[in-house]
């Protein structure tokens, strides 16, 4: 058992916290589903051994759900005995809530999307697992980082490692055709994932990631090139093709407040 | 910053400093755009060319207006950097109150923010009123008169009637009321939707000033608007308006006019906690905002110089100021003779007399929201900080939105929409109270990198010097030079304010800036015990920075 850094919180506690959560919100007829790096973990057991071996600590719950279930949702998170972070209430005005409880577990809540470098919509695609959202928009929200940090990374790897790239709805497979439409008609989206990706290599070879196996950073090259490979090749809108004459002039990301900031 | 570490991503550690706080991953909602909107906004270009082009001619003869808007804008421009040093400093929302309860005493910037979001709230009850007189007033009475359509013209006076300045300006105060409940993001697409409309309205107003001839403008004065140009002039000469060449004193006299809507260009100061690229940002709305808008309030005035001739704008407002039978519009198409009415004689066209009126009223309509969101930003920040009571910063859960501050801001400005219908409560003399207390700021931040000097090295306002000196004290040093001088033209013109209070007389505005100041002495006295007895020391809430 791999354990937590919030509030020395276990994975234990965590994973089963996340699970509790999901299967009442469940239950009261709201939809709640995990993102973030429990999300990976709890998506399926290959990524969780994966995360566990690269020592890829679990932090907090992260989850989503969509607008007309955000109160039901606060509801049972408050009935459970967290407290919403009032400033953020007044800040982000209904697209996101933050929670804390007595025992340390922190829980971010999203509202239809996730919106840091780039924006994620979710809405439609929350009910396509029982416990998270898709694998691959639980790959793209690790891509669409800027500056992704090392934890990130693992992230990246540990879903890539365990998930072949294809067609179709295996909800074990990373859908490319969903991928590379979704960046064809976003630039930004695009410049950023495919930048990530184009990375593999060399931060592979750095040895960035301690503990990876050669076999594995081999599936994961293979994989990330394939990947990238359909999203190049994909025709592209024509706002992407507007998009692309301005290129690099303009930031194409939007900017994300660091965890805490100092003055 | 690019990064979001959100999901389990490692912090690289920090040194703790005076002030941190939790920002969580956040994106902010407002950009460039919406910055320099939100402040052009507030400046408002309606507001500013009525003032100037009505009260300028008329009671300052000699005065260049639009030198006096320069120059307006060049002291603004000074308080525009010092503001933004604040900005970046604190990208926090909730105004000075931020800065000054930071760096001063807490009491004082309890007060000082009170005392500004009251004046605030008065501003934006006055600007919904102007809606109704100078925007639909004006309106229907040149679009009836264009028309010949007497109906119109008898609207025209019923709305500028105290019941219809009040329950039109209250409508108004509510629909921006509810705009903010609907969200940010709304508010600022919706902004920027109208702020489209109010530039596209603009070139209209200057196609028609530019192509407009004084022999035009003769021609549909006496057609449409029933006057004789030069028998306007020769009324107003001879009940005492007169009319001189250039003069340097007056025209520094005339630049508290302008300076009135160009104060609104730094107010984005109120809104930092939403601001994205905080400091390419604020620099460019606040900065962008005062150079943008003086120098489009000053063309205006060159333009109506073209078109109407000085003299002429002087005596006709001279004549409606004095109630001079005959000399001007209220006798005959029964409106005050404001530059949208004089602009829409001249399109001698009832469908671009509509479209300039309408443009107005699209510009004042922007001070309505945004004054409303500056004060409830305020309110909230006190709330944080346990000042104010916890509901304050309430967040309905059907809405998303502050509902009890924007509802405590909106009642505020409808209860100053009825003194202002009413009681003729017409008191431009609270600018006063704006300028003391933005002055305060400005010297708060001549001695902010000395007195906090571990805090200021450690911002982004350290990087700007001059041979080793800290802009943000050297501008602050012209903001307070600019602000005193401002004060005392102020406090000496009773045509745009007066004093305050002298050893003859007291004024309402004294009494109201004097119960303000001692309702929140008192206020900050009980919370602060108050608190003292829940366990709560309100003073560790000055450790931190206000509200996102």
């Amino acid at each position: 058992m791999t354990k937590g850094t919030a509030g020395g919180i276990g994975w234990g506690e965590v994973q089963r916290e996340a699970s509790e959560l999901v299967a009442a919100a469940t239950s009261r007829g709201a939809v709640l589903r995990l993102v973030g790096s429990t999300g990976i973990r709890m998506h399926c057991d290959p990524a969780r051994e994966l995360m566990e071996a690269l020592r890829r600590p679990a932090k907090d719950i992260d989850v989503i759900c969509p607008a007309a279930d955000r109160n039901e949702v606060r509801a049972l998170f408050e009935e459970r005995g967290y407290l919403v972070d009032q400033e953020m209430l007044v800040a982000t005005e209904g697209t996101r809530y933050a929670f804390t409880r007595a025992d340390g577990i922190e829980i971010d809540l999203f509202v239809d999307r996730l919106e840091f470098c780039h924006t994620l919509e979710l809405r439609e695609r929350l009910g396509r697992h029982a416990q998270t959202i898709p694998i691959e928009d639980l790959l793209l929200q690790k891509l669409q980082i800027v500056d992704q940090m090392p934890s990130d990374l693992v992230d990246t790897i540990a879903l890539i490692a365990t998930h072949a790239v294809g067609d179709g709805d295996d909800p074990e497979t990373i859908d490319r055709g969903y991928v590379a439409d979704l960046l064809a008609r976003d630039w930004g989206f695009h410049r950023t994932v495919s930048s990530n990706l184009a990375k593999f290599d060399s931060r592979l070879a750095h040895d960035e990631v301690h503990g990876l196996s050669a076999e594995t950073a081999h599936v994961v090259r293979e994989r990330a090139a394939a990947l990238l490979n359909v999203i190049e090749s994909a025709p592209k809108a024509l706002a992407w093709k507007l998009r692309a004459k301005v290129g690099e002039r303009m930031q194409w990301w939007d900017d994300v407040d660091a965890e805490r900031e100092h003055y | 910053m690019g990064s979001n570490d959100q999901f389990g991503g490692s912090t690289p550690p920090v040194a703790a400093k005076a002030f941190s706080r939790s920002a969580s991953g956040l994106t902010r909602v407002a950009g460039a755009w919406d910055v320099f909107i939100y402040n052009v906004g507030l400046v408002s270009i309606g507001i500013a060319i009525a003032f100037n082009q009505y009260y300028g001619p008329s009671f300052y003869p000699g005065a260049a207006i639009w030198l006096s808007t320069v120059l307006a804008a060049v002291g603004m421009a000074f308080v525009a950097a010092t503001f933004y040093f604040w900005a970046v400093i604190f990208p926090r929302s909730g105004g000075i109150y931020v800065s000054l309860s930071r760096t001063t005493k807490p009491s004082i910037a309890f007060v000082c923010s009170l005392l500004e979001t009251v004046v605030l709230l008065y501003y934006g009850a006055l600007a919904a009123s102007l809606i109704v007189t100078v925007g639909l007033s004006s309106l229907l009475a040149t679009v009836g008169g264009v028309s010949k359509s007497p109906r119109l013209e008898s609207w025209a006076g019923s709305v500028a009637k105290p019941a219809g300045v009040f329950w039109i300006g209250s409508l108004l105060l509510v629909l921006a009321g509810a705009l903010l409940v609907s969200g940010t993001r709304r508010y600022f697409q919706v902004q920027k939707v109208l702020f489209v409309i109010a530039v596209v309205g603009t070139l209209v107003l200057i196609a028609v000033m530019l192509f407009g001839s004084r022999e035009t403008f003769r021609s549909n004065l006496a057609s449409i608007g029933g006057l004789d140009y030069d028998k306007v002039i020769a009324s107003a000469k001879g009940s005492g308006y007169t009319h001189e060449s250039f003069h340097f004193g007056t025209t520094a006299k005339f630049l508290i006019w302008p300076l009135l809507p160009l104060l609104g260009a730094v107010q984005s100061i109120g809104i930092g906690g939403e601001v994205k690229r905080i400091r390419r940002t604020q620099l460019f709305g606040m900065l962008g905002a005062v150079l943008a808008t003086g120098a489009l309030i000053a063309l205006f005035a060159g333009l109506a110089s073209r078109a109407f001739g000085d003299t002429f704008q002087g005596a006709i407002a001279w004549n409606s100021l004095n109630g001079v039978a005959h000399g001007s519009t209220e006798g005959t198409i029964g409106a005050s003779p404001w530059f949208t009415v004089l602009a829409g004689i001249l399109s001698g066209n009832s469908v671009i007399a509509a479209i300039v009126m309408a443009t107005f009223a699209a510009w004042i309509w922007f001070w309505i929201p945004a004054e409303l969101a500056y004060a409830t930003r305020s309110m909230i920040a006190w709330s944080f900080d346990r000042i104010a009571p916890e509901k304050l910063g309430y967040v309905s859960r059907r809405f998303h939105t502050p509902t009890i501050a924007i509802g405590l801001s909106t009642a505020g400005a409808i209860l100053f929409m009825w003194l202002i219908a009413y009681r003729n409560f017409a008191l431009l003399t609270l600018i006063e109270i704006i300028v003391v207390v933005w002055g305060l700021t400005a010297l708060s931040a001549v001695v902010f990198p000395w007195a906090r000097r571990s805090f200021f090295e450690g911002s982004p306002a350290s990087a700007w010097r001059v041979f080793g000196i800290p802009v943000m004290s050297l501008t602050g040093i012209v903001s307070v030079a600019f602000f005193t001088l401002a004060f005392v033209l102020l406090w000496r013109d009773p045509i745009a304010a007066g004093r305050m209070v002298d050893f003859h007389h007291t004024t309402r505005e004294f009494w109201i800036t004097v119960g303000v100041a001692f309702f929140g002495i008192v206020w900050y006295a009980g919370m602060k015990m108050y608190r003292r007895r829940q366990g709560i020391d309100i003073g560790l809430a000055f450790r931190q920075i206000p509200i996102e």
